[in-house]
């Protein structure tokens, strides 16, 4: 039996389990960002469906891809937050258009509220923090 | 549409089949809608390419950029617990008077003043007659006595109860009133008396 001399193996299953709530807590940090992000990308002008991917995925960081970006768009028009509608395009394929509802427009406004507050709170405790390359 | 070869269109619907899978917990609707955004977004990116007909490969690379198909089964609210529909029983709160210890409290209050009443009402109709006279001032004192009691033990249980202002006024009266309808005649007794 091998040992790793630089990671005890009684290190590893906190280190493993480290890792894993720290990929569980970034991926669900993402998948709320990215409705508040379609819904402010909405809140300034009606989008189709292939363009809020395109220019989600363009936002480093974000990793928006269109697995993510459908299904949550179709959450939200079950949601009765936008809807969609086809248009034809004189270019291409005919595209699906999405636009806020008015209960949309005031979700994304309490959402944009709640996001600067705790955007102001957690800059605060981050204040001691070095080296970050935040603010 | 663009024209696909045999193999890219087989490898577009196995792909949308897949998805199709992947997101089977939600809506018919969420699923038409998904399914219909994948195709026209596979034919955006398809009308940028300058071939008539679309090959295997060019298929493969569009639909290795829209990620693995199970990817989307795994966005937020895609399949609701659904929720069990059963009443639970509201747990105790000491937020109300148990109403048998509300009940005791108005009982003690009410044998106050009814044997108060009983008492003067026998004296006013026979005056003279002594012995109705003692045994309603034992029949008396027994009903202020109970009174006391009564009032004594809503009391202590309504205690910690947070809405007791009612009962507790009527367990206080049923006690305070029996001490002094019993301890003023004693004191007058005991004043008069020792004149």
């Amino acid at each position: 039996m091998q040992y790793d001399i630089a990671t005890r193996d009684s290190d590893r299953p906190a280190q493993q389990f480290l890792a894993m709530t720290d990929s569980k807590w970034l991926s669900q940090v993402k998948r709320g960002l990215l409705e508040l992000c379609v819904l402010n990308l909405l809140n300034q002008e009606g989008m189709y469906g292939y363009q809020i991917v395109k220019r989600l995925m363009s936002v480093p960081g974000l990793v928006a891809g269109a697995g993510t970006v459908y299904p949550l768009l179709a959450r939200l028009k079950r949601e009765e937050l936008l809807t969609s509608s086809l248009e034809e395009s004189p270019q291409g394929p005919a595209r699906r258009t999405y636009v806020l509802t008015a209960a949309g427009r005031r979700h994304i406004r309490s959402l944009n509220e709640t996001w600067r507050e705790i955007a102001e709170a957690v800059e605060e405790f981050m204040a001691g923090d070095n080296h970050s390359s935040y603010r | 549409m663009k024209p696909r070869t045999a193999e890219a269109a087989r490898l577009e619907a196995d792909y949308l089949a897949r998805v199709k899978v992947a997101i089977a917990g939600r809506e018919a609707s969420e699923i038409d809608e998904i399914i219909g955004s994948l195709r026209e977004h596979i034919e955006e990116e398809l009308s940028e390419t300058d071939d008539d007909r679309v090959g295997l490969v060019q298929m493969a690379n569009v639909l290795e950029q829209l990620g693995p198909p199970e990817a989307y089964g795994q966005e937020e609210g895609a399949t609701p617990v659904p929720v069990p529909n059963t009443k639970v029983a509201p747990a105790p709160t000491t937020d109300q008077i148990d109403p048998r210890y509300s009940r005791l409290a108005i009982a003690a209050a009410i044998c106050f003043p009814a044997g108060f009443f009983v008492y003067a009402l026998v004296v006013a109709l026979a005056p003279n007659n002594g012995e109705s006279g003692a045994a309603c001032g034992v029949a008396l004192l027994v009903s202020q006595l109970t009174a006391m009691a009564l009032g004594i033990a809503a009391l202590v249980n309504i205690r910690n109860a947070r809405q007791k202002m009612r009962g507790r006024f009527l367990a206080w009266f049923a006690i305070a009133g029996p001490v002094l309808l019993l301890v003023l005649p004693g004191l007058l007794w005991f004043t008069y008396s020792s004149r």
